[in-house]
């Protein structure tokens, strides 16, 4: 079978929109209320050790993924279990994702329209890409991310005149202690997500260093343009406002009114979420394909993507009864459900890796 | 072969099953312009009242607005209950104002809000009147000649604010902000019908103060000018200063540029609020026969406006601490921003402490233009 790849500067690009994406409508953090920026900045910083983690664990067994490595690490059962986990983990976080499509397009534009609906089609076109591989998921991302960005930096230009100043202020008036809470939720959600790229980035081209490069620059480029999102919509709206409403971003760009002109621009915000969140799905529903298919041991991925993608759908649906339901299980479940796969286990792995590795060097020499 | 088939069919399907299954024509919509909200006293319901505009005619399509009025147990109730009336679903994203009459300002202001603030389809940035001494819905009532549609009109009106300023523009979600913000006191501006002839004409003058959401009182048109300088929210406007040096002449003065900067201070452990309030002005009328562009004079000039817009941003102040005990200047955000421990410290007991604040008004005019003539007209000896 031929070995899918893909290059550099599309891996960079998948993990920005992995990133940008879901986190362009939700603004995570905002128990750190006007000091949201800081947290974000706080966030970034944790999540550079996090991610060196992920990095040095493909760099150390390099054509391998998370799953390959974790039967070296831990034996055949053991890994297999751990492997389980994980493919939970990345399983459950795409059904997430799939909620957010049907949540937010039926909130903002359709409220008549049953959620199963939006969600269906996404699912549909999830299955389609992924069959069709990593390849295409990287061809995607190389056309569509320097026209997100683009859009980002217009609408933040354009929302210019109606940010206020004084909505960042007093600094740091209820101390650092929310900025700290605000900067963990912020680094669960979107940031230590990226541990998922330890599943798949067995497919990019060069070896060596190039993953640390790869990890640093989409954390730095994809934290920046959070960093801008939501200091805009702090701006803009305020930090009671932000925390009121389910999306900040959409809030925020209703307000743009240039010269009664350019206006009524929320379809700016669909678009980067769309695109964004689709990849996101692709990448989570990929890792827990590819994850299941090694833990069973079958040559290929792709008979199990249509039966997969569909209990996914499903589990979307009965995830929660309400958006009020979702809303507060991701923003005060996740962060602790979340943290022994982004942070614990990826700590465990590293050192027995590491070990591990030194030994088998040993051995050759 | 079956490739091409399957291609075909999606090809087709795809081109003939677009568009959403509850999809509306124009003609089938009626837009919502403007919205007014009262209470019934005897059953406690609330009457919403739409204007409504839908396209008419053949060939040369002409908007038609009427207004319609229904109760309801709630403002969502009625709003749908108006389907009964209309026959047609409303739609709202194109809604410019929304009227909140005195009665359930009094109340508390909440229950009217809700349902717009929640809803996705009316925007945030609708604007807010209080009706005064009338219902809302006779606002919307009212006969204008310029606009077939009243809602219309009063959006040109509020438009146009910084040409008048006699009243505050207020959206949605400026109010909302204001309203949950602990360091300022919300405020909305007063419409109210005239009637001229057989004509009855809306008019928006005045601002009505509210203490948390519910209605204490008001400033008049002339007030609020000295409070939209205060606040910043002037940026040109007419001030007519009276009788000059004692000399019984009044100018009207044009000013193109005012700047106002609120900066709470500690002078000697009290807090002291300073209010510097920068305008560069025109002549823009004299009605006698002095000639104030000449230096001397024109210093006179300057000296009895600075201390007549001082006197009247003062009394503002005044009125808003001892009348109605409202910090409607938002010196309770500024304290925030600026000594955020000297907040910490008063926050609780600021609706006792904004009574007591000691501030100080800084005013300086800079006459730089006098218009086209260098010399008033001149009289024959």
């Amino acid at each position: 079978m031929r070995i899918e790849r893909i290059s550099n500067k599309q891996g960079v690009f998948t993990i920005i929109l992995f990133v940008v994406g879901v986190s362009s409508i939700f603004t995570t953090g905002i128990e750190a209320g006007n000091d949201l920026w800081l947290s974000v900045i706080c966030s970034v910083i944790f999540a550079i050790p996090a991610v060196a983690i992920y990095a040095r664990i493909n760099y150390l067994y390099p054509g391998k993924d998370l799953f390959d490595i974790l039967e070296i690490c831990f034996g055949k059962i053991l890994g297999k279990i751990v492997g389980l986990l994980y493919v939970w983990f990345a399983f459950h976080l795409s059904s997430l994702v799939v909620r957010d499509f049907g949540e937010f397009y039926v909130t903002v534009a359709a409220p008549e329209t049953p959620m199963i609906v939006p969600m269906l089609f996404v699912t549909l076109l999830n299955i389609w890409i992924i069959k069709e591989g990593i390849e295409t998921i990287g061809k995607f991302v190389e056309i569509y991310v320097p026209f997100i960005i683009g859009l980002i930096i217009i609408t933040v230009l354009l929302l210019i005149p109606q940010m206020e100043i004084d909505n960042l202020k007093p600094l740091l008036y209820n101390g650092i202690k929310p900025v700290l809470k605000g900067a963990f939720t912020d680094f669960s959600f979107p940031f230590g997500e990226i541990v998922i790229f330890t599943m798949i980035f067995s497919s990019i081209k060069k070896k060596g260093l190039s993953h640390f490069k790869i990890y640093f620059s989409g954390l730095f480029i994809s934290g920046f343009i959070i960093l801008i999102s939501s200091t805009t919509d702090l701006l803009v709206l305020g930090a009671d406002r932000v925390s009121e409403v389910y999306f900040p971003s959409y809030d925020a760009v209703r307000r743009l009114n240039v010269g009664n002109f350019i206006q009524r621009m929320e379809i700016v915000v669909s678009v980067v979420f769309l695109i964004g969140g689709f990849v996101k799905l692709s990448v989570c529903s990929l890792a827990a394909c590819k994850g299941l298919t090694k833990v069973f041991g079958f040559k290929d991925y792709r008979f199990i993507v249509t039966p997969v993608a569909l209990v996914k759908l499903n589990l979307a649906y009965l995830i929660s009864d309400s958006i009020m339901d979702f809303i507060s299980w991701s923003t005060h479940v996740w962060k602790y459900y979340a943290f022994p796969f982004q942070v614990v286990l990826p700590v465990i792995i590293v050192i027995v890796a590491e070990v591990k590795s030194r030994k088998s060097n040993l051995k050759k020499t | 072969m079956m490739k091409k088939i399957i291609l075909l069919i999606t090809i087709i399907l795809s081109i003939l099953l677009t568009g959403c299954w509850n999809y509306r024509e124009l003609k089938e919509l009626s837009i919502v312009t403007g919205m007014a909200i009262d209470k019934n006293k005897e059953n406690g319901k609330y009457i919403v009242t739409v204007e409504i505009t839908t396209p008419k005619g053949q060939k040369d399509i002409n908007m038609i607005s009427d207004v319609i009025s229904i109760e309801g147990d709630t403002v969502f109730d009625a709003v749908r209950l108006l389907i009964l009336k209309n026959g047609k679903r409303l739609y709202w994203p194109h809604a410019k104002i929304l009227i909140i009459s005195e009665d359930i300002a009094k109340e508390g202001i909440f229950p009217a809000l809700d349902f717009v603030n929640r809803d996705a389809e009316v925007r945030a940035d609708i604007r807010i009147l209080m009706s005064k001494d009338c219902n809302a819905r006779n606002i919307l009532q009212g006969k204008e000649k310029i606009h077939d549609s009243i809602s219309f009109h009063m959006n040109d009106m509020m438009d146009a604010k910084d040409a008048v300023q006699y009243f505050r523009d207020a959206r949605l979600w400026s109010f909302l902000n204001e309203i949950s913000s602990k360091g300022i006191a919300p405020t909305l501006p007063k419409t109210f019908v005239i009637e001229s002839g057989d004509e009855v004409v809306p008019e928006i003058n005045g601002t009505a103060i509210f203490r948390e959401d519910k209605y204490i009182g008001e400033l008049d048109g002339l007030e609020t000018k000295s409070f939209l300088i205060i606040i910043g929210e002037a940026k040109e406007g007419i001030y007519v200063i009276k009788d000059i040096g004692g000399s019984g002449e009044s100018v009207t003065l044009e000013s193109f540029g005012i700047k106002s900067k609120i900066k709470p201070e500690m002078v000697n452990g009290q807090l002291i609020v300073k209010i510097k309030v920068e305008m560069d002005a025109s002549i823009g009328e004299i009605t006698g026969i002095i000639d104030f562009m000449d230096d001397g004079k024109r210093k006179m000039l300057e000296e009895a406006s600075r201390e007549q817009i001082k006197k009247r941003l003062e009394d503002v102040i005044k009125k808003a601490q001892q009348e109605y005990d409202s910090d409607i200047f938002g010196f309770g955000n500024e304290i925030k921003y600026n000594m955020p421990n000297m907040w910490k410290e008063i926050e609780s007991e600021w609706d006792d402490k904004f009574k007591e604040i000691k501030t100080e008004v800084d005013v300086s005019i800079q006459i730089k233009r006098s218009a086209l003539l260098s010399k008033p007209i001149k009289k024959g000896d």
